[in-house]
């Protein structure tokens, strides 16, 4: 699984992410550059069984925590 | 002026189908039961005001989409921070639509698939739409609303020997309370979700009114909503439809005329998936264009790969099993988006009328 992921993050960033460093579109290439990382890391934790906290619960503890349920 | 453009026709179909969505066949109202079909009524009533707000300020700053309005009414950086909030907002929409899809395919269709699997797929095929552009996806609305209209009015035909009109009493037995209340999950759940549409019909070719276009999508999905509500309740009865998580597909699977026509639930997954698909590629579209003004950057294309991505890992982490999907969907979700679909908009237009008629904005300007 892991392998799968690298390989296909590396397809990713050969199609994505290069071009856009020729043409030297610096924004584009900072944003996609991070979001890149940042589903990298996602991905790569998934594929080895990592459970990730889910951004919802805060969501669902505030909105309780308001209306008191 | 080389600007991609998207009919009012196509808009219309568009804004149809992103109604539709997900939540048709989750069951519009479960909770109300046997009188869920008065709660879409009211929730439709409810929606109305809500929507004239998007619409007015649509044409108050014609062909500027959400994120521009809050540049020029907030200023600069408040302006961007506000521009977060409807960054995340259809980030976190498109995610749980696409975890709807990927509970519907493991509950009913394929529950030995990984759940990824049809998740991914799902964002690859919106991810190739938004790259396409919004004329693609206008495109494909005019093609996928007939079949889905049509498969309704097919089931439609089919479950007529099933109907018992004794299913529909008592009226309003446990009085206005759950009704009202499930109103306003309806409310929350499709319809002022079109909040999104004020980022895509900047794109609009506004020969016809902006508010004509909100109003007859809003009034197409009002009929197909209450008629289908109406159709689940009359045949399946309110108590199962509470208890189900997809009454329309248990619905039609009980279709079997003359053992020859049954097992035509695919046709309900078939637009399960389309509506989904135009769902998921409407938010990411949106969630594009937010990323790209708030960096501004040139096209919103060079990063529509990593955005769908996020969306579906997001979709994916997000709940733990369909019940807590069930429960974020119609307990939280509601009250939790309430500020993006109500109290956002509401604090824009004030604002924006109150500059408007003290000359600090010029108003109606096309761009």
């Amino acid at each position: 699984m892991v392998i799968l992921v690298i390989l296909a993050y590396a397809l990713i960033i050969y199609w994505d992410l290069i071009p856009l460093y020729r043409e030297k579109l610096w924004r584009e290439f900072g944003v996609n550059l991070a979001l890149t990382l940042l589903t990298f890391a996602i991905a790569l934790l998934i594929s080895v069984d990592v459970a990730i906290p889910s951004p919802i619960n805060p969501i669902k503890r505030l909105v309780i925590s308001i209306l008191g349920k | 002026m080389n600007k991609e453009m998207i009919t009012s026709k196509q808009g219309v179909y568009l804004l149809t189908l992103f109604m539709i969505g997900s939540n048709l066949f989750m069951g519009l109202a479960p909770s109300a039961k046997s009188d869920a079909w008065i709660a879409a009524l009211v929730g439709t009533l409810m929606a109305v005001p809500i929507i004239f707000i998007y619409s007015r300020l649509l044409s108050l700053f014609k062909g500027m989409d959400i994120f521009d309005i809050l540049n020029v009414v907030f200023g600069n950086v408040l302006g961007k921070i506000v521009a977060l909030a409807y960054i995340w907002y259809p980030l976190h929409l498109g995610a749980m639509v696409i975890r709807d899809l990927g509970e519907f395919l493991n509950t009913v269709a394929m529950p030995e698939t990984p759940m990824l699997l049809p998740m991914l797929f799902m964002g690859f095929l919106s991810i190739w739409a938004v790259m396409a552009g919004v004329e693609i996806l206008g495109r494909c609305s005019k093609i996928f609303f007939p079949i889905v209209v049509i498969i309704m009015f097919i089931t439609t035909l089919l479950v007529i020997p099933y109907l018992n009109f004794a299913n529909l009493k008592p009226v309003m037995y446990n009085g206005i309370g759950p009704v009202l209340n499930s109103a306003f999950d309806i409310f929350s759940f499709p319809l002022a979700e079109t909040v999104l549409f004020m980022a895509v019909f900047s794109a609009l070719k506004t020969d016809k009114s902006i508010y004509r276009v909100y109003y007859s999508g809003l009034l197409i999905f009002a009929a197909i909503g209450v008629l289908l509500t109406l159709r689940n309740i009359i045949v399946l009865g309110g108590d199962l439809i509470g208890g189900v998580n997809f009454p329309l597909y248990v619905e039609v699977s009980r279709i079997s005329i003359g053992e020859f026509i049954q097992r035509i639930e695919v046709s309900v997954a078939t637009t399960f998936v389309i509506t989904d698909f135009i769902k998921v590629s409407v938010c990411l579209y949106v969630t594009c264009i937010g990323i790209s003004k708030l960096f501004g950057l040139k096209s919103y294309r060079s990063i529509v790969v990593q955005t769908g991505l996020l969306m579906v890992l997001l979709a994916y982490i997000m709940y733990e099993n369909v019940m807590d999907m069930v429960y974020f969907a119609f307990e939280i979700y509601a009250y939790y988006a309430l500020p993006f679909q109500v109290i956002l908009p509401v604090i824009i237009l004030v604002i924006a009328e109150i500059r408007i008629r003290t000359g600090h904005l010029p108003a109606g300007k096309r761009v």
